[in-house]
């Protein structure tokens, strides 16, 4: 099978000038400028399946958007190359116009003053969809995302989860076979971004497109992505599942146990035998608080339950923001290794040659 | 033939929406329109008895033009100006600002000519349409049914002159969404649409008239004294320039907002 999308050695660099401070410097500008290159995507390559929901994670300026905006065919690559779906997205081709859409959490393509329904109409004859096929399709994603009633509300008056909703049905009218979202979820309350990962996830696995997500909500990521990619300095430092960069980042898990007597010294020695030397601590007579490595964590959660007098235990959720601060620092170049704990540093390694 | 006749049809269809579009966002500002179009009709007016009042100044011999030559002249100007400024106000106000929003990434991914796309935007017909009316109309009322083509010609030539001047001109500034209808080159040659002729001698009103150079050779034209061929060349060379200036303009476009 062939690959949606297909990155080799993307480059992409920003020509910037320099302002210096003051009025002789303004002046002195308008003649001579000093101008400096900035590498803002530093040659990335991956390929991507048909059907694949990929979440695209990155700090600030990593270089995430960039290269979203080249694979839709906005910006030109300064070096290397991309296809999707076969064509090359800077030549902009009627056919790969008409195959791709685009959402942009902080921009807009539906008409301000108008509403919603009017942008609907104007994009199925931009994109020359059949009325019949255009009706049906509107209706669908109208009753999904719940939006009916403000389908005759001028846009401008809109909430932010309305009009994201709306932006979505906009992309999706013309049916695309690849979609990029960019940080769709962007100043969403915590309902409506769960209503959009629902209604994302059942199109995807329904219509089998192809989805790329940027996004700095790792939660994003997590509800609806079953691969991700890292950037991070304009480099790509991590393709994998998600699962592998929880463990790649959060190698141990956190039990609490509620027990009901003091611990023995000879049970305090089996605990520290069981979490091997990874940690435990004792904040109360009556709790306990271990870190367990992941590979071994069922055997070892059995045995405390079988040999510790355990009332009660909790496990701590994955701290996702963590994960993403982790994997912000992925940058086995650039970053100072000093700010890698080691036993990061060598199960990147392992999850790497377990990769290859 | 399939090919052709469907891109009729989706040419056709977008103009449509262009005047839907159009007609349905002047719901938002209406009394807005109803005091701008009033202004229109006055400026127009104002105008006219400008014109008619240089003509009995001058004893009726109008820098060698008869009073015909200049109501054809008033006729062309408004009917041109009218039309062009209708793509001029969206294109240069649209492009400018769907630029520095970062709009513009949709435009250039969406399956349409560029120049489609931004008629589809706010352009200026809500305020320039008396201009179109009372040019169309003067140039119908006062000429004979065989000379009528030949004025519409002239004056729709002479406006596709003045969008190509326009974005030749503006294409720089709206690269970096800077235009601002207020200054700039654009709004000096505006000026001196004040004067309504520009065939003169004088230096400055040469200079001045820069602006309202193709309707002068409009005018040219429609007296014999200019080849048609060599008007419609005119237009062609500047056509083609104006594409090359936006066809580097998108080229180099860098989506300057994330």
């Amino acid at each position: 099978m062939h690959p949606a999308i297909q990155v080799r050695d993307l480059q992409r660099d920003f020509r910037l000038y320099r302002k210096e401070e003051g009025l002789l410097a303004a002046l002195r500008s308008v003649i001579s400028r000093r101008w400096e290159t900035v590498h803002a995507v530093k040659g990335i390559n991956f390929s991507i399946q048909p059907g694949e929901f990929v979440g695209f994670l990155g700090p600030n300026g990593a270089g995430k958007t960039t290269t979203l905006k080249m694979l839709s065919g906005i910006l030109s690559p300064t070096k290397g190359n991309c296809r999707v779906l076969g064509h090359e997205p800077f030549k902009r081709e009627r056919a790969f116009c008409r195959a791709i859409s685009l959402v942009m959490g902080q921009k807009t393509q539906l008409i301000w003053d108008l509403p919603p329904i009017d942008t609907f109409a104007l994009h199925r004859d931009l994109y020359r969809v059949p009325h019949k096929e255009w009706k049906q399709k509107v209706d669908t994603l109208v009753e999904l995302l719940n939006v009916r009633h403000i389908l005759q509300t001028p846009v401008r008056q809109l909430s932010l989860g309305e009009r994201m909703k709306c932006e979505i049905i906009v992309s999706l009218i013309h049916a695309p076979k690849v979609l990029f979202l960019d940080e769709p979820t962007i100043g969403l309350d915590v309902i409506s971004q769960r209503h959009l990962w629902d209604f994302l996830r059942d199109y995807q696995r329904k219509e089998e497109t192809t989805i790329i997500l940027t996004s700095h909500n790792m939660q994003d990521i997590a509800h609806l992505c079953s691969r991700v990619l890292v950037v991070n300095l304009g480099k790509l430092v991590y393709d994998g599942t998600l699962d592998q960069l929880v463990e790649l980042t959060q190698p141990k898990k956190e039990v609490s146990l509620q027990l009901h007597r003091p611990l023995s010294e000879e049970e305090k020695f089996m605990l520290d035998v069981m979490t091997r030397e990874s940690g435990w601590t004792q904040p109360e007579k009556f709790c306990v608080r271990a870190q367990i490595p992941r590979e071994n964590f069922s055997s070892v959660v059995r045995e405390m339950l079988h040999k510790l007098p355990v009332d009660d235990l909790s496990v701590q959720e994955v701290d996702f923001s963590l994960v993403m601060k982790e994997s912000f620092l992925m940058t086995p170049e650039e970053v100072p290794v000093r700010r890698m704990k080691s036993g990061f540093k060598k199960r990147l390694g392992e999850i790497t040659r377990e990769r290859d | 033939m399939k090919y052709i006749a469907s891109e009729i049809g989706f040419v056709t269809k977008m103009l449509s929406w262009a005047v839907i579009l159009h007609v349905r966002r002047w719901q938002r500002y209406r009394a807005d329109v109803a005091l701008w179009i009033s202004s229109i009709w006055l400026t127009i007016l104002a105008q006219g008895i400008f014109i008619f009042s240089a003509y009995s100044a001058s004893g009726g011999n109008f820098f060698g033009y008869s009073f015909d030559d200049v109501v054809v002249f008033f006729a062309i100007t408004l009917l041109s100006t009218g039309l062009a400024q209708i793509v001029v106000h969206g294109f240069t106000l649209r492009l400018a600002d769907a630029v520095w929003r970062g709009d513009f990434d949709f435009w250039v991914v969406q399956p349409v000519h560029l120049f489609l796309r931004v008629l589809l935007e706010d352009i200026g017909l809500v305020w320039f349409w008396p201009h179109v009316i009372i040019g169309g109309g003067l140039l119908v009322w006062i000429l004979p049914l065989s000379h009528v083509w030949l004025a519409l010609l002239v004056a729709v030539i002479a406006a596709i002159i003045e969008i190509g001047l326009i974005i030749c001109v503006c294409v720089p500034a709206i690269q970096w969404g800077r235009w601002n209808p207020n200054e700039g080159l654009w709004e000096y040659l505006e000026r001196s649409r004040s004067i309504p002729l520009g065939r003169t001698k004088n230096m400055l009103l040469i200079v001045l008239s820069a602006g309202v150079l193709q309707y002068s050779l409009a005018l040219e034209v429609f007296t014999g004294r200019l080849h048609l061929a060599l008007f419609f060349a005119l237009a062609i060379v500047i056509v083609t320039i104006a594409w090359f200036c936006m066809r580097y303009f998108v080229r180099k476009y860098t989506s300057a907002s994330s």
